[in-house]
């Protein structure tokens, strides 16, 4: 009995085995398929960044990572993870991380293939905070006086990486300015028109500038200039701060100068040149006697007058061409040596621009009641630079191709002819307002309403509507 | 048959506890646990100090040249120094014992750069090591503005600073500049100009620091500003 038992157990193993196909399961190298991968990053929010393996980047930038495995089948792989230094970084196959830990790093992309292989790609990324300089406390201070090209004159600041890991280098700049730097109140931006005296690249925080005959560009005594550093580590991020100083070189004993600032109610005259005229400047001494007389373009706002003996003097600024602008005076006082600093000069416009109605001959009329025209001329005169208008027909703003204007200027842009030319729809048997509002740069306002009569026939009314 | 088994009956208790007995003698003479050994009397390392003017430095061994020092061994475990022997080298034997004195202005040949300790079985620890001997930088007595001076000028005068000090070891020496309470780095230079100073009392002290660490602080100077200039407005 046991035996046809074992014998039945045994043919039935062997029926089994016959169903079963196992020769797929075993290895044949023909089906193996080579599975790929690839890593890459890119810094986002770049539009034209490359997609790179090695890099260095900010601890603010924030990196794109992206994994490839060729053939993308899941059957293919088992696992895939990203792995910072060693340490979990990632499960995800793409990915947006920041990396802020300074220094240099191994990203690695890892794929556990079907069989239990580990793939690895590794991608290179050094990271660096910016340099860093102080922008206060340096050498010397801010409007220092009397430094003496020929003696040397030493600047100090303060820079250094955070990291401690990059070489950091300075670019120290020195200008002499037309304009300081100033602040827009408008625009916020920065004034900088000037001229480069020294633009070098130095490893140390500190530089003393000597003077050499041999140089194209030289300080000159009693001049105004300013300097500038920036840090740029050896991987090319720059600081984000500036060190930004000033200081006047040094004069004889017996000599001294002014230094003025001059604005202006219209600062749009910053950004004009030859049309809009030139900046007076009548320096007096303390008899009223002229001493220095100069023109200035209007794109300085910073001058400096020199050498003057030491004394009081009187500085007057005007723009003659310009002559809604009143003039401005200031005292100053030169003590031997240095150069005095005048209270800044504002010339001021509070004239409106002018508003007359020109009639089809060309002659002005200083009236309020105008009949409707196809084309109405306007005359507008303005003495301190451009100015803008607004067109309101019965309250409504004139915009666009519900009418057409032309603007004849002036040579010197003093005035403006405008040809507003109404469209017909615009006639109506009822009053109508034309209403102007004249700006200039500085501010001022001219507003005008002029009345327009009718230009149609009161229609009739139908049948007993009057009764 | 009865009797028969009921004589059998106490042979084999009478075996039993003989078994008995034989183990129990047998557990016995397991728990006889030998004594723990002696512990053996050897070094493990040994750590080197520099000793200078009651200060201790283990890291550089920096010495000064114009002071004796000594290198001292201190061997961990602790307590095992008298069954030590301790040879002081430089290419050869130059002294013995757990300290090394090293006389004020001792060439460089003469400081040893190597430690090697035996115990008296010829086990041994070697240690290489190098002191350094660094003159440390010192202020001259060239400096400006003196202690109590009167310094005439603006707040936009541009008065001068200058200091000098030195070192046998370092051409470049770098300088920190306290001007009341600012701290300027000023680098390797010898000569500033610094404005900003109201009228009153100021104080100006330099600090110097060579290559190796070692400073000299200038002594406070205390000078005086008199703004004169403006006065002849």
């Amino acid at each position: 009995m046991k035996r046809i038992f074992l014998a039945a157990f045994l043919i039935s193993l062997f029926l089994l085995s016959g169903c079963s196909d196992s020769d797929q399961y075993l290895y044949d190298n023909d089906d193996a398929i080579a599975l790929q991968i690839h890593a890459e990053m890119v810094v986002s929010y770049e539009i034209d960044s490359a997609h790179v393996r090695a890099d260095t980047v900010s601890s603010r930038d924030t990196m794109i990572f992206i994994g490839e495995i060729n053939p993308d089948r899941q059957a293919h792989y088992r696992e895939y993870y990203w792995t910072l230094d060693g340490k979990d970084f990632s499960s995800d196959m793409n990915f947006m991380k920041s990396v802020t830990k300074a220094g240099h790093h191994e990203i690695c992309f890892v794929v556990i293939d079907f069989y239990g292989d580990t793939l690895r790609d590794t991608l290179q990324l050094l990271v660096t905070n910016p340099p860093i300089v102080e922008p206060q406390g340096f050498i010397p201070a801010i409007g220092s006086q009397g430094l003496s090209p020929k003696e040397g004159i030493t600047f100090a600041w303060h820079g250094f990486d955070p990291d401690s890991i990059s070489k950091v280098y300075y670019r120290f700049e020195i200008r002499e300015p037309k304009g300081l730097a100033y602040t827009y109140d408008i625009h916020q931006n920065f004034y900088t028109a000037s001229y480069s005296i020294l633009d070098t690249l130095i490893e140390t925080p500190y530089f003393t500038y000597w003077d050499n005959p041999n140089f194209y560009h030289r300080l000159e005594n009693l001049k105004f200039y300013t300097w500038e550093v920036r840090a740029v580590n050896e991987f090319g991020l720059e600081s984000d701060t500036v060190v930004q100083g000033n200081f006047f070189t040094k004069g004889n004993r017996n000599e001294g100068g002014i230094q003025a600032f001059i604005r202006f109610s219209n600062e749009s005259l910053y950004d004009s040149y030859s049309r809009n005229g030139k900046i007076h400047l009548d320096i007096l001494d303390s008899l009223s006697n002229p001493v220095v007389e100069r023109e200035m373009g209007l794109d300085t706002n910073q001058v400096v007058v020199s050498p003057l003996k030491p004394g009081k003097y009187r500085i007057i600024a005007s723009l003659p061409k310009l002559t809604d602008f009143s003039p401005d005076t200031a005292e100053v006082v030169i003590l031997p040596g240095e150069i005095a600093i005048a209270d800044t000069l504002r010339l001021l416009d509070t004239i409106p621009p002018s508003n007359k109605y020109l009639t089809p001959e060309g002659l002005f009329q200083d009236i309020d009641t105008l009949d409707f025209k196809d084309t109405l001329r306007f005359y507008f005169d303005e003495y301190g630079g451009n100015f803008y208008h607004n067109f309101f027909w019965n309250g409504q703003e004139l915009r666009g191709a519900t009418y057409y204007q032309e603007r004849f200027s002036n040579d010197d842009r003093t005035a403006d002819t405008i040809f507003l030319m109404l469209p017909k729809s615009y006639k109506s048997w009822t009053y109508q307002l034309l209403s102007i509002n004249a700006y200039d740069y500085s501010g001022n306002l001219n507003s005008k309403t002029y009345v327009i009569r009718p230009s149609l026939e009161r229609p009739e009314l139908k049948g007993g509507e009057d009764e | 048959m009865d009797f028969g088994l009921q004589h059998r009956v106490p042979v084999f208790k009478r075996v039993r506890l003989l078994s008995a007995m034989a183990a129990a003698f047998l557990f016995c003479a397991c728990l006889d646990i030998p004594d723990t050994p002696e512990p053996k009397n050897t070094a493990s390392y040994v750590v080197i100090y520099a000793v200078q003017k009651g200060s201790t430095d283990s890291i550089s061994l920096k010495i000064h040249p114009e002071t004796p020092a000594t290198l001292k061994a201190e061997v961990h475990p602790k307590g095992l120094e008298s069954e030590l022997d301790f040879g002081w080298y430089r290419d050869s034997l130059l002294g013995t014992g757990e300290s090394f004195k090293i006389p004020a202005y001792t060439d460089n040949a003469d400081i040893p750069n190597k430690l090697i300790v035996k115990d008296g079985e010829e086990n041994f620890i070697s240690v290489d090591f190098e002191v350094t001997v660094n003159s440390p930088p010192a202020f001259t007595e060239d400096f400006s503005p003196a202690q109590g001076d009167t310094l005439y000028g603006t707040t936009r005068t541009s008065f001068a600073f200058s200091w000098k000090a030195e070192d046998s070891e370092d051409a470049t020496l770098d300088y920190i500049l306290e001007l009341d309470t600012a701290h300027y780095h000023v680098g390797s230079l010898e000569k500033v100009q610094q404005s900003g100073l109201h009228p009153g009392i100021h104080i100006f002290q330099v600090i110097v620091k060579d290559s190796e660490g070692d400073t000299d602080t200038l002594p406070l100077v205390k000078f005086y500003v008199i703004d004169t200039l403006e006065a002849k407005k």
